[in-house]
């Protein structure tokens, strides 16, 4: 996704799709996209295998259990995406310290505010390209 | 206290989290285990990451050409030129080479490898974490890829092979952390370490340099090229521009900030450099693993 890419940040599709699934859905659906989305992303990429999707299922865990009855809305989404993005990236700082793997951690709480700036510009794209897909089913199956 | 829904959703949440837990540390163990899943992973995407690579590339690149027109009008104009230009440098330089050639020949030299044989690699895949800088090519161990070989484009240094599977390899770019690399300033020929980073967001993409002596010559526009001191890179490749000097008052090295010579955020083919050997038993070029 080399034109997605901001000055090396590219924006975490599994854990928007995850969030919309769960808050869209059900929080078992979100739990299920990103524990196979996210081993087939750590499998493919470079690093541990297991910390980015340790860390996004335990991020929508968090978000199914406090989402009540919440009307799904744009800004909603918005919202708990770049709330999410936060806890995510600290969930995965974390697991890395647990696991004794070196990060310069530095000043990259910046780093971490952009990447929640870039997800949650990036969110209404997925909502809108998953609500779209929910409603093509829907169609199918009331014709059908 | 618990209903038994509640239960069943806590103790899977449980055994889902202590299951993960178990892959990382699998993982980080470099089990055999994990391992062959990622062998398997890695081949079996390998077609569909090739075919959505072309396609995204084809419509980034359609999309640019749209957009940027006149740019790539004016650019083009501006290569011509250069082509020319730099067509009449390379007769020189064939000139020179084989006048070179004959001169070492005369004085009993041994030549020395000059020349490398490099494998055309595409971009197949990129990591998302914002914290590491790897990516896949479709290129692996069946083409003769090893871990450590150079990766590079026509512009610079890319990286490192950080891992091998049998059609596919992953690429530790010189922006990631983990990366230093033995380099040095072309013009003064000082020395120094040039490392990737994400301790400033500020300076994301961008290399530091560090450990360049005290009174060395430095400044804004410098070139850095590898300096040979490593095990993994040659003499010569180029590295990236100097864009900011600054002195440690602890320490007294110089540091620098560099900006790589290629674009590593658009890259899309690379060329592995397959039959170098290094001199040194043991050299600078490292990976700081955990």
């Amino acid at each position: 996704m080399p034109y997605l890419q901001i000055k090396g940040l590219i924006p975490d599709i599994i854990l928007i799709l995850s969030i919309c699934y769960t808050l869209l859905y059900s929080l078992q659906i979100g739990m299920a996209v990103s524990v196979f989305s996210g081993l087939l992303l750590d499998a493919l990429s470079g690093f541990p295998v297991g910390i980015g999707t340790l860390s996004r299922f335990l991020t929508v865990t968090l978000v199914g259990i406090l989402k009540g009855n919440v009307y799904v809305r744009t800004l909603i989404i918005m919202t708990v995406v770049f709330i999410t993005t936060f806890i995510k990236e600290i969930l995965f700082l974390l697991i890395h310290i647990l696991f004794g793997t070196k990060l310069y951690i530095g000043s990259s709480l910046l780093l971490i505010f952009y990447k929640m700036l870039y997800n949650t510009i990036f969110s209404p794209v997925v909502y809108f390209a998953l609500r779209k897909v929910g409603q093509l089913f829907h169609e199918q199956d009331q014709r059908g | 206290m618990f209903s038994k829904k509640s239960f069943k959703f806590v103790m899977i949440l449980i055994l889902i989290t202590v299951l993960l837990l178990v892959v990382i540390r699998m993982s980080l163990m470099h089990s055999s285990v994990t391992r062959g899943v990622e062998e398997a992973t890695n081949t079996a995407f390998n077609p569909l990451q090739k075919g959505t690579t072309s396609v995204s590339n084809y419509f980034g690149s359609l999309f640019y050409n749209l957009t940027h027109m006149d740019d790539i009008l004016t650019e083009n104009k501006a290569l011509a030129e250069e082509n020319s230009q730099l067509k009449a440098k390379l007769n020189q330089y064939d000139e020179l080479l084989l006048e070179n050639q004959q001169m070492r020949s005369m004085m009993n030299f041994n030549n020395r490898q000059t020349e490398y044989d490099l494998l055309g690699a595409e971009i197949i895949g990129r990591d998302t974490e914002t914290w590491f800088d790897v990516i896949t090519i479709n290129k692996g161990s069946k083409d003769g890829i090893q871990t450590d070989m150079p990766v590079i484009t026509e512009n610079g240094i890319v990286g490192r092979i950080l891992e091998a599977g049998r059609n596919w390899s992953k690429v530790m770019l010189i922006l990631d952390e983990r990366s230093s690399i033995s380099g040095m300033l072309q013009q003064t020929r000082e020395v120094g370490i040039v490392k990737g980073s994400v301790e400033s967001s500020a300076s994301r993409g961008l290399l530091q340099m560090v450990y360049i002596a005290e009174n060395a010559k430095i400044q804004a526009g410098d070139l850095v090229i590898s300096s040979g001191l490593g095990d993994v890179f040659p003499k010569g490749l180029v590295i990236g521009e100097v864009v900011e000097v600054e002195k440690d008052p602890l320490t007294l090295f110089y540091s620098a900030t560099v900006k790589p010579a290629v674009d590593l955020d658009r890259l899309e083919k690379v060329f592995i450099l397959m039959n170098y050997n290094s001199p040194l038993e043991e050299g600078v070029d490292e990976i700081s693993t955990p």
